[in-house]
């Protein structure tokens, strides 16, 4: 379990296939329905392209990808709009890279569903368990048990310095 | 309210909670942003957070209705589906068994035609003098009058003691002077009683009307025309089969139903003996489904039976007979594609 855990208050639940995942408030600037995107030629296979929200250009990667190494063919219907890294860095609520220089990009992670915020307190988290393989434990921060069900969640840095350096 | 209409009516409450559900997932996301802006706002944002929350909790509630009304919706959707299928069966069940009436009817009629013609003098003095070509003539051209005004028939054949054919309906088949002694017709048609009795052959390819599908009505030809009168010879007519084809390429289906369904005559051994796709007729075997034994016991009516992995509904008749005909044992069957 990451030492951030502290800095979280609350995680927004979310769906990635059939699996329950997590991603602290914290690291998140909006929620938005899928957007159509713009595919680059060029990039990596986890950047989906691009997509226009209200005139702000952003990037969207498919979590799933980063997460599995591979793409579901489905895709699903909502995007967590992450904040930019200078405000991250500002907040001094996650350790981003050093490497990472702040900038005012937008990025959004694509995933199957979104369904809830829950507030979360020390108590709630355990360790990842073992059988998560390696590479994967290493994007996650902990779990959260809520009513039952386990949420995988995801540790922001993890995820925007492997979105930064794609 | 007809069937389409009630399709058409959950269709619409269809997308009418689609559209809800589509709206409500806009309002969930826009409680949760809330929610998350009030986050940080910090302090500021605690009183945003109730109403965000509240926003969240009716979302919430709004997506429980939802589900609630989409079970009703599709279980009533299955409902209809049912009682639609059920009503489907009975009409059709009443369709197989109107058809096969109906060829019922036709061939019973057949069946007074042979008893009739062959107390005709002219038939039975060509058979009592069958060397007398001028009398065969005769009798040929009778038949050629018979023919041209039943047009049911393929041909009708005079045929002597010895098994030869001495007169026909002329032209279309040439038959005239054929053997035809080992012929199940002819021998059965020589062993009737009187005048009263008859043969059917049930349904056959025949070599004496160029290998063409019928079902052959047979009785002796008696001296005089006598009912107990000595037998001279034998009356045969071909019911042209496709006069039976016919009857099941034209059952009244409306357009949907008719891209959806097959039609078939099977025999009383469960053999397919016509279709409305002619596919499988006297190849086709279907006596191994439940419901055409059931309809091979005289029954009528309809089941749902799955077909190379497809769900049909079966409706099913068996012949009622007619009159004094009691039929050949067949049955009707229509296969109604459940799936589109």
């Amino acid at each position: 379990m990451s030492s951030q855990t502290k800095n979280v208050s609350a995680v927004m639940t979310f769906s990635i296939g059939e699996e329950k995942f997590a991603f602290p408030i914290e690291a998140v600037r909006l929620l938005e329905l899928a957007l159509p995107i713009t595919p680059i030629s060029g990039s990596s296979d986890q950047v989906l392209g691009l997509s226009n929200l209200r005139g702000q250009i952003i990037t969207i990667v498919d979590l799933g990808h980063i997460y599995y190494g591979s793409s579901d063919s489905e895709l699903g219907k909502n995007l967590i709009v992450l904040k930019p890294t200078s405000v991250i860095l500002q907040e001094e609520m996650f350790d981003l890279s050093e490497k990472i220089t702040a900038n005012d990009e937008l990025m959004a992670l694509h995933v199957t569903k979104i369904e809830k915020i829950i507030d979360v307190s020390e108590s709630m988290w355990s360790s990842i368990p073992s059988h998560i393989e390696k590479k994967q434990a290493s994007y996650l921060m902990g779990v959260v048990r809520s009513n039952g069900i386990l949420y995988s969640v995801f540790n922001p840095t993890s995820i925007i310095n492997f979105c930064n350096n794609i | 309210m007809s069937n389409q209409n009630e399709n058409q009516a959950i269709s619409k409450m269809r997308n009418s909670l689609h559209n809800i559900e589509a709206i409500n997932e806009k309002l969930n996301l826009l409680s949760l942003n809330a929610l998350i802006q009030a986050a940080d706002a910090g302090d500021a944002g605690r009183a945003f957070a109730v109403v965000a929350q509240q926003m969240q909790e009716l979302s919430t509630k709004t997506a429980e209705s939802s589900a609630t009304m989409s079970k009703d919706i599709e279980d009533t959707a299955e409902e209809l589906a049912r009682t639609e299928l059920q009503a489907k069966g009975t009409r059709f069940s009443d369709l197989a068994h109107n058809t096969i009436e109906l060829i019922d009817r036709n061939l019973y009629e057949r069946t007074a035609d042979a008893r009739w013609w062959a107390t005709d003098s002219d038939l039975v003095t060509a058979c009592m003098k069958s060397d007398d070509s001028a009398l065969t003539s005769k009798a040929s051209e009778r038949i050629g009058v018979i023919l041209r005004n039943y047009t049911v028939y393929c041909d009708i054949v005079l045929v002597d003691t010895d098994g030869k054919i001495i007169s026909n309906g002329g032209g279309r088949f040439n038959n005239l002077g054929e053997d035809v002694g080992n012929e199940e017709w002819f021998i059965e048609a020589m062993q009737t009683r009187n005048g009263t009795e008859y043969h059917v052959q049930d349904v056959h390819s025949s070599p004496f009307i160029d290998n063409n599908l019928t079902v052959a009505y047979s009785t002796a030809v008696r001296e005089g025309g006598e009912t107990s009168g000595k037998v001279v010879g034998a009356l045969c007519v071909f019911f042209d089969w496709d006069q039976a084809v016919s009857i099941v390429k034209n059952v009244s289906f409306d357009r949907r139903d008719r891209a959806r369904t097959r039609t078939v005559y099977f025999s009383n051994k469960g053999q397919v003996i016509a279709a409305n796709d002619d596919i499988g007729v006297l190849t086709e075997d279907i006596s191994e489904l439940g419901c055409i034994q059931t309809a091979l016991q005289g029954k009528k009516g309809f089941t749902e039976e799955e077909l190379d992995g497809e769900p049909y509904l079966v409706a099913y008749a068996s012949t009622p007979g007619y009159e004094t005909y009691e039929g050949l044992g067949w049955g009707c069957a229509i296969f109604y594609s459940i799936n589109d």
